[in-house]
């Protein structure tokens, strides 16, 4: 069982500056060749003006604090038995390039059910102007019991 | 200005399946994916380190990236990424590469502000679970 106290430990602020090309690589990666993510003309005859991230790219912008968490050297969690359970994402503004993002998260829970232990992180990232751009919820799985 | 969404709130049918995607993984999928997302976590990386040390059968897609292809499903049938409100899945079944997996969606219900949630799924052809009681909500104009 992984120490409950850690629930409500945070992590962050942390800044995540925006770049044009990364943008685009993680679309590509994700194989999501659409114009609106990779060509500035085409997107300059849309209302958004400019390429817009792929959503999902919040994989990068709004998780750097979950990876904090699982190498935290106070909870130490099992890597090695760790999974990612499930993913949420909620979006409330798009993201361009240059956006300045600021992400802070917490432990949101650490339960236990049968022999799995769950942990479950969650962050809210904001541009520059202070809106809010997305909540991420991350559970881990950590197969056999997670403190060491 | 261009519009990049064609659909109308009005010709949403609550049970209506949207159009699937397939994707078969490959190794390279998963290197790609590492450097776009800066999980290089060897699991998804190293054949060796999947299968000698976290035996693994080989090595397996990044959860992440699915729920990536997930996403695309739902925005290939939207046609503007920025009226995606919402994605969640559950992670199930590892992809190993030359595995083919399916996405899928359906209508589940309208909501009310032109909203609509959507069970969103992943599987392979065999019918193994890859991602499990997948939610997209999606804003559709009138």
């Amino acid at each position: 069982m992984i120490d409950r106290r850690f629930i409500g430990k945070t992590y962050g602020p942390i800044r995540y500056e925006v770049g044009r090309e990364k943008m685009k690589e993680y679309a590509a990666a994700a194989k999501d060749w659409r114009p609106i993510f990779h060509d500035e003309n085409f997107a300059s005859q849309t209302k958004y003006g400019d390429v817009i991230a792929m959503p999902n790219f919040a994989a990068v912008y709004a998780l750097r604090g979950a990876g904090m968490m699982l190498v935290d050297p106070e909870i130490k969690l099992n890597l090695a038995m760790l999974v990612h359970g499930a993913q949420e994402f909620e979006w409330y503004q798009v993201v361009k390039p240059n956006d300045v993002i600021t992400e802070t998260g917490k432990v949101a829970d650490i339960y236990e059910k049968g022999n799995l232990d769950f942990i479950v992180y969650e962050s809210e990232a904001r541009n520059q102007n202070g809106e809010l751009v997305c909540r991420a919820r991350a559970t881990f799985i950590i197969r056999g019991g997670g403190g060491k | 200005m261009m519009e990049l969404c064609s659909l109308k709130y009005d010709q949403v049918e609550v049970g209506q399946e949207i159009p699937s995607l397939e994707h078969v993984f490959d190794r390279m999928d998963a290197i790609v994916y590492a450097g776009a997302s800066g999980d290089f976590n060897p699991i998804h990386v190293n054949p060796y380190f999947a299968k000698e040390v976290a035996m693994l059968p080989d090595v397996i897609a990044h959860g992440l990236f699915n729920m990536a292809l997930l996403g695309k499903m739902v925005m290939d049938w939207i046609g503007d990424p920025g009226y995606l409100k919402k994605l969640s899945c559950q992670f199930r079944g590892m992809v190993i590469p030359g595995d083919k997996v399916i996405f899928r969606g359906r209508v589940r219900e309208k909501l009310p502000e032109n909203l609509v949630a959507l069970d969103v799924w992943a599987e392979k052809e065999d019918g193994t679970v890859v991602l499990k009681d997948g939610e997209a909500v999606v804003y559709v104009p009138s």
